[in-house]
């Protein structure tokens, strides 16, 4: 039985479509990439399965338990954490705070402990940091509390929405080796959504290609590297 | 010159308590952003539960207190519940939630006209042990429930302070008002938190009610001045920002008071006005405004 099966998914934002039946599974301990051009549906995948939109037809089952009518607030107590894109810290509170509101639910409560030391284990600079308002951080540090808020939350799955987005090369390469982290040392399964292609496929399992809301190509990550079509939409070869 | 500083305390102790009120308002605003329209109507269902809570039993009129605020926390509680909510979700996906303002409205009138039917319009003033009490400091003069009531304000605020700052729920009320999509994310359910701040937001309403009732009229449209001055004031003290809230509160209460030495009550009004139309002029967030796009 997979973690995650998706039948058949068709979501979007009220009227409009954007999910067009998509079907897709992550096994337990796997990192999956999703790749595809601006606009293909990746984050809204992502949301459909964190239940920030709620699908139109279709199935998510999570762990075997049928999720998809689950909203968001109660899918995160399931252990399946979604890192949004573009970070969503909470600007106006602390680093500290921020990893808090991690732990609200109640499975990552009983483990707030051992999550935090994780975190601190992962980017020492957030113990650091602790009390600086998270608006306040760079770029880089932000995404480690990003990541950490979703280690906090005690997670299976984790499900990253473009974490290398706008940073620096020296820090992407760190931030892709934390999920590689992440998949290795806590057994946390990944789903990560990226558009630097080379390096998600690096660390990934499998990948699933996305183009206009559907799912166009999946393989393992060392064939799609090798896949010509790959090759020129997304690597520039 | 003491007649000043006796007029400046007064203008503190009467603009704390306008202050109160605006927190609540702006408690709301802050988290939901929606403008409770309300606000004004739901202190004065709370000054008349002060009132019958008071005349009826004959006891100290602060005892109220047990009885009104967590009457308001409920009534906001529910009302957000089974009237605001099923909205608020209708308009989900609107970045400018109107509807829900016309609610409030709606729910303004409501609640006015049905005090009106039931109490009719005359004003009442509670006897209480305290009204009409004067205390004598350092030559000055001050009236013992509005000591009383700022020092309870007082505690609020610092309760208030101590929630938000603090605690589990504090937090996550803090963390929905930056971001409700993320809070979602961390398994906080939003309208949860709506029916607390919803609330938390009246029962302000409930303790401002309790202090005022021992000094000041009950009458169905007194919840208006207030309502009127708790606008003024979150927008003069930052929208969504309880510090500003209760300073310019107190501000508006100072010029009141001083005001009222050289003039007549209806242009210190103006005066009033005058003034937060200069604030807005210099600085359109408020004073205590972040730059924040609501
Ligand atoms: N809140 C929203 N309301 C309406 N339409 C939306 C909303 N969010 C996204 N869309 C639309 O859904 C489609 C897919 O967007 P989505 O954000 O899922 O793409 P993406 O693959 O994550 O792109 P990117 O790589 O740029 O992040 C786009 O056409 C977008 O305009
Ligand atoms: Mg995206």
């Amino acid at each position: 039985m997979s973690l995650i099966a998706i039948e058949n998914l068709c979501a979007g934002y009220g009227e409009i479509g954007v999910l067009f039946d998509v079907s897709m599974r992550v096994e337990a301990g796997e990192v999956v990439s999703i790749i595809g051009a601006n606009g293909a549906g990746k984050s809204s995948l992502l949301k459909a399965l964190s239940g920030l939109i709620s699908p139109s037809s279709g199935k998510i089952t999570f762990n075997g338990e049928d999720i998809t009518k689950l909203p968001a607030d109660e899918i995160v107590g399931k252990g399946l954490v979604h890192v949004p894109e573009g970070r969503r810290l909470f600007s106006l509170m602390t680093v500290f705070e921020n990893l808090e509101m991690g732990a609200f639910s109640k499975r990552a409560q009983k483990d707030f402990k051992k999550n935090l030391e994780d975190v601190h284990n992962l980017f020492p600079r957030l113990k650091e940091r602790e009390k600086q308002l998270a608006g306040t951080l760079s770029g880089g540090e932000q995404q480690m509390v990003a990541i950490g808020r979703g280690i906090m939350s005690s997670p299976k799955v984790m499900m990253f929405d473009e974490p290398s987005l706008g940073l620096a090369p020296v820090l992407k390469k760190d931030i892709f080796a934390a999920v590689k982290r992440i998949a290795v040392e806590y057994g946390t399964t990944i789903v990560l959504v990226e558009q630097d292609v080379m390096n998600s496929l690096a660390i990934s399992d499998r990948a699933y290609v996305m183009e206009q809301g559907q799912i166009v190509i999946e393989g393992t990550a060392q064939d799609l590297l090798k896949d010509p079509h790959i090759k020129e939409a997304y690597l520039g070869m | 010159m003491i007649g000043y500083i006796e007029s400046v305390i007064n203008g503190i102790l009467m603009g704390s308590i306008y202050g109160l009120t605006a927190v609540g308002l702006t408690l709301i605003f802050g988290v939901m952003k929606v403008v409770n329209f309300a606000h004004g109507s739901i202190l004065m269902v709370g000054m008349f539960a002060a009132y019958w809570f008071i005349t009826l039993t004959g006891l100290n009129p602060y005892l109220a207190l047990v009885v009104v605020v967590p009457l308001l926390y409920f009534f906001g509680y529910y009302m957000q519940k089974i009237v605001i909510k099923p909205i608020f979700e209708a308009e989900k996906h609107v970045r400018e939630p109107i509807t829900v303002i016309i609610v409030t409205t709606g729910i303004w009138y409501v609640l006015d006209n049905l005090a009106l039917l039931v109490f009719g319009a005359e004003f009442r003033v509670a006897q209480t042990s305290v009204t009409g009490k004067m205390i004598d400091i350092a030559e000055m003069y001050f009236p013992v429930a509005k000591l009383i009531g700022a020092g309870i304000t007082f505690l609020l605020g610092v309760y208030l302070y101590w929630f938000l700052k603090h605690s589990r729920m504090g937090k996550a009320v803090r963390a929905t008002s930056l971001d409700r999509e993320a809070a979602t994310l961390m398994g906080i359910k939003q309208s949860r938190i709506y029916n607390i701040v919803f609330g938390m937001g009246c029962a302000c309403c409930g303790v401002a009610a309790c202090v005022l009732v021992p000094f000041y009229y009950v009458y169905p449209t007194v919840g208006v001045p207030f309502d009127i001055k708790a606008f003024v004031i979150v927008v003069l003290g930052g929208l969504g920002s309880i510090p500003g809230a209760i300073l310019g509160g107190i501000i508006i209460g100072i010029i009141e008071t001083v005001g009222a030495q050289f003039m007549a009550a209806t242009w210190t009004e103006m005066l009033i006005y005058a003034f937060f139309l200069v604030v807005l002029f210099v600085k359109p967030s408020g004073l205590f405004g972040l730059r924040q796009d609501y």
